[in-house]
C-alpha cells in the first residue's frame, strides 16, 4: 500500500463523518506522511498501520460521543448504533466476529428501544385511566362520598404508576443506548486486541 | 513486550509528552513509540479523543509552506495527567508489592 492508497481508503471509510472531521483525519496523516519523508511511491507502509484500524477507532469514539452529548435524543441513539455498526464491520477483525458483534449491537438497540416503547405506551394508559378515575371520583364524591373517596384512592394510585414510568423511561432513554454503544465499544476493542495477538 | 500498553495508560503518556513542550503527530508518535510498540497511524485517534475531552488543544504553523499542527495541553489535561500520575503509582506499588514479593520468596 502506498501513502495515496492510505489516504483513499482512509477518505472511503470515513465518508459518513462530518466533513470538516474527515479533513482533520487526512490532514493529520497527510502531514505525518510529509514529516516521515513518506512520498507517493509504492512503500512498505506496514510500521504504519491500516486505515482500516484507524477508521473503526474513529467511528466508534464518534458513537460514543453522539451518545454522550445528546443521551435523550432517539436521533443521535439510532446515530450512534449506525456509527458503531460502521465501526465494527470495518474493523480489522474475522468477519464472522464483525457480524456476530455487530447483531449483537442491533438486537440491544432493538431490544432497549422496544423496552422504552412498551413502557411508553403503558404510561399512556395508565394515566389515561388514571384521568379516567380522577373525574369518576369527582362525580362519585358529591353523589357518594365513600365510594368517592376510594376512586380517588384509585385515581392517584394509577396517576402515581404513570409517573413511575415515566421516571422509568427518561432513566432508559439517558442510559440505556448509552450503555449499549459503550459496552460495544469495548467489546469491539477486545476483539481487536485478540486478533492482534 | 509481554506487557501491553493501552486505554488510560496511553493517554497519560501522551499527555507527559504534551507536558513537556507542544508537539506536533509525528514527534508525538516517535516520542511514544519509545516507550510502547503501536503501529505509526494509532495515535490519531487518541490525540482526537483526547482533544474532544478537552484535555488538549491544537493550532497550526507553517512549516516549509506546509502546515504543522502543534498539539498542547490545557489546564483539564495537566490535572488530568496528575490523577493519571497518582494513579499509576498507586498501581504500581500495589504490583511490584506481589510481583517483588515473589521474587525474596525464591
Amino acid at each position: 500500500m502506498n501513502r495515496y492508497e492510505f489516504i483513499g481508503e482512509l477518505r472511503g471509510r470515513l465518508k459518513r463523518l462530518p466533513p470538516d472531521e474527515l479533513q482533520d483525519a487526512v490532514n493529520y496523516y497527510e502531514e505525518y506522511f510529509d514529516e516521515a519523508g513518506i512520498g507517493y511511491n509504492p512503500v512498505d507502509l506496514s510500521a504504519v498501520g491500516t486505515p482500516a484500524s484507524v477508521a473503526s477507532e474513529i467511528l466508534a469514539q464518534t458513537a460514543v460521543r453522539q451518545v454522550e452529548n445528546n443521551p435523550k435524543s432517539p436521533r443521535s441513539g439510532i446515530l450512534a448504533v449506525v456509527f458503531m455498526v460502521l465501526a465494527i464491520l470495518g474493523a480489522p477483525i474475522a468477519l464472522p466476529l464483525a457480524i456476530a458483534l455487530a447483531a449483537v449491537v442491533c438486537s440491544l438497540a432493538v431490544a432497549m428501544g422496544a423496552v422504552i416503547l412498551a413502557l411508553f405506551i403503558a404510561a399512556g394508559a395508565v394515566a389515561f385511566a388514571g384521568v379516567v378515575a380522577l373525574v369518576a371520583a369527582v362525580v362519585q364524591l358529591i353523589v357518594d362520598p365513600v365510594t368517592g373517596i376510594v376512586f380517588l384512592g384509585i385515581a392517584l394510585l394509577l396517576l402515581g404508576i404513570g409517573i413511575m414510568f415515566i421516571t422509568l423511561i427518561y432513566f432508559l432513554t439517558s442510559r440505556g443506548i448509552p450503555a449499549v454503544i459503550k459496552i460495544s465499544k469495548k467489546l469491539l476493542n477486545k476483539s481487536e486486541r485478540g486478533e492482534a495477538v | 513486550m509481554a506487557f501491553q500498553l493501552g486505554g488510560a495508560l496511553l493517554d497519560a503518556c501522551v499527555l507527559s509528552v504534551v507536558m513537556q513542550e507542544d508537539t506536533y503527530g509525528y514527534v508525538l508518535t516517535q516520542r511514544v513509540r519509545e516507550i510502547v510498540d503501536l503501529s505509526e497511524s494509532t495515535l490519531y485517534p487518541v490525540l482526537r479523543r483526547l482533544q474532544k475531552e478537552g484535555f488538549l488543544i491544537t493550532y497550526d504553523e507553517p512549516y516549509q509552506g506546509r502546515n504543522r499542527r502543534y498539539y498542547r495541553i490545557t489546564e483539564f489535561g495537566k490535572d488530568q495527567f496528575e490523577k493519571y500520575v497518582k494513579e499509576w503509582q498507586d498501581y504500581k506499588a500495589r504490583v511490584d508489592r506481589v510481583l517483588l514479593g515473589g521474587k525474596t520468596g525464591e
